[in-house]
């Protein structure tokens, strides 16, 4: 008897077949059974779109209201919220707007829901500290070739097609006089997004750091760091990838080093 | 959970924690005796939520209000919730954990709104036995708060206080009595708050939220975006009058204004509540 009040509730609430549960509920006060209903039924949307609002403002004033109420009444229908918190309800947006016929093609938004969304991740991803410059002057010049680099837990990187990052900055800073257009890159660009110090960060790195990265990310010692760069800089490798290393140690993206105490 | 004495700790007069006064509550020293969290809201890994939270923990008592326990629903227990919520528990030591009398949660997906129940033997049955277990698994009793409600049940037999009353007997936990819900419930559904607050057992009382909301003439929505409203104050004069002395505490989640404003709130509680005792 609960399941069943239950199940015809959330059938009313969030696929709007009234019918069967209007019958549940007792007549008399000064609404009926349909305005009643339509109070949760209408928190529930609205709750579920005020969410989405707050977690992709960029989004929002790149494909403005219209279709951004469109995309989230889409959503909502298509991934109801799977989990307690009202923090992973856009987790799907991606997907969604990927695989919906009516947005396929916009890639722009599709990065900008991505580019968001891993703002979100990231912020509230376990925090650890940053490693300091004095702490990479004190590795053994032997240790070198042990050196393993931990990025912060919070980092992640994309590719864009689009210039995305730089019209998250024009949308998001208000005061911009000169705001940037969405607009095509001539190539495939890598984007790396992370929380140093509680404040989170984002830079468009070239390929090669990009392959640095994620080999740093697999844990691959330095060695491996600088073999990948020998085609490219042949004896300068290694003096590349301490240079690119010692960006990371200045913008806080290394949060611990490992290498054989000798 | 059997036949441990009811303790109930008088904390004072609380405000609900929210981010826009961190800053505030670190850099001074505002007159308020504790705060309540929404333990979702630091169900997290880390960030900043988590970090104040731990200053915050080191400088005022707290207690954990949750709104996702569903346990009301029928589906089985979210034992990743409840384990999340465990574990902040053990990061926080709140005084108390409190949730709803509702459901929230059906078929595993969410509605992230307080859903009422049928107030029937057969959904006390259903929610007393979850109640202990969470009990059991959280190792101490919880609060269950009456939420606000919209429609009325046929299936329903007894009255929400009725029920409520019998499940904290039944599975042995404690009451978050919100007084403007009662109000709001009271108005939307034509009962007198009164007769809800004289048959609540004052032993099981442990907390009282106090709120505001949107009166839309034929009924009123819950919307705790506004300051107290005159008739909740009284009706919360009257609620420790009846009931004794009960750790009170401001509920505001939309709108939130300067929180000089709300600590003139906490103060009215604290001059009416000084009155009574
Ligand atoms: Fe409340």
């Amino acid at each position: 008897m609960l399941k069943d009040i239950q199940t015809k509730f959330k059938a009313a609430v969030m696929q709007d077949t009234k019918e069967a549960f209007l019958l549940e509920i007792e007549e008399g006060g000064k609404i009926g059974p349909e305005q009643r209903l339509h109070i949760y039924a209408h928190a529930y949307k609205s709750r579920l779109v005020d969410t989405l609002v707050e977690d992709f403002p960029v989004l929002h004033s790149l494909v403005g209201d219209d279709m951004f109420e469109d995309i989230c009444l889409g959503y909502i229908d298509k991934y109801p919220s799977s989990h307690p918190s009202l923090r992973y309800f856009g987790q799907h947006m991606v997907q969604f707007l990927k695989e919906t016929e009516a947005y396929s093609n916009i890639i722009p938004a599709i990065e900008m829901a991505d580019f968001e969304w891993n703002f979100n991740d990231v912020f509230d991803a376990p925090d650890a500290r940053s490693v300091s410059v004095e702490e990479v002057a004190k590795i053994p010049a032997q240790a070198w070739t042990t050196l393993r680099i931990h990025l912060q837990p919070s980092f992640v990187m994309s590719r864009y097609k689009w210039n995305t990052p730089a019209v998250w900055s024009t949308v998001s800073d208000k005061n911009d006089d000169h705001p940037i257009m969405p607009e095509e890159y001539p190539k495939i660009s890598n984007c790396i997004q992370w929380k140093s110090d509680l404040k989170c960060f984002f830079r468009t790195v070239p390929d090669d750091e990009a392959a640095l990265l994620n080999l740093a990310k697999d844990h691959k010692s330095f060695p491996d760091l600088c073999e990948q760069l020998l085609e490219e800089y042949g004896e300068a490798a290694s003096m590349r990838a301490a240079e690119l290393f010692k960006g990371w140690i200045m913008e806080g993206l290394v949060c611990d080093l490992e290498y054989l105490k000798v | 959970m059997k036949n441990t004495k009811i303790d109930n700790q008088f904390l004072g007069f609380g405000l609900g924690l929210r981010t826009d006064h961190y800053e505030e509550i670190l850099s001074g020293d505002p007159p308020i005796d504790w705060f309540e969290i929404i333990s979702e809201n630091y169900m997290v890994k880390g960030g900043r939520q988590l970090y104040h939270l731990d200053r915050i923990k080191e400088r005022y008592p707290l207690v954990m209000h949750g709104v996702s326990m569903s346990i009301g629903s029928s589906d089985p227990l979210n034992m990743d919730y409840l384990n999340d919520l465990k574990r902040l528990a053990e990061r926080v030591k709140p005084r108390w954990i409190s949730d709803h009398l509702c459901w929230t949660s059906h078929g595993g997906h969410n509605t992230h709104d307080l859903m009422p129940l049928p107030y029937n033997q057969e959904t006390l049955k259903h929610v007393a036995q979850r109640v202990k277990h969470v009990q059991d698994f959280l190792g101490q009793r919880i609060l269950l708060e009456n939420a606000s409600s919209y429609v009325t049940y046929k299936v329903s037999d007894m009255t929400e206080w009725e029920f409520l009353h019998h499940l904290a007997e039944e599975a042995d936990c404690l009451i978050l009595l919100d007084v403007n819900n009662i109000y709001v419930s009271g108005y939307n559904h034509d009962f007198d708050p009164k007769t809800y607050i004289d048959y609540m057992d004052p032993q099981r009382i442990c907390q009282i939220h106090l709120a505001g909301h949107e009166n839309n003439g034929d009924f009123i929505i819950d919307t705790h975006d506004h300051p107290v409203i005159d008739e909740v104050w009284q009706l919360y004069d009257y609620t420790i009058r009846t009931l004794g002395r009960v750790t009170t505490m401001i509920e505001r989640d939309d709108h939130i204004p300067p929180l000089a404003e709300l600590i003139e709130e906490v103060k009215r509680a604290r001059a009416i509540g000084k009155s009574q005792c």
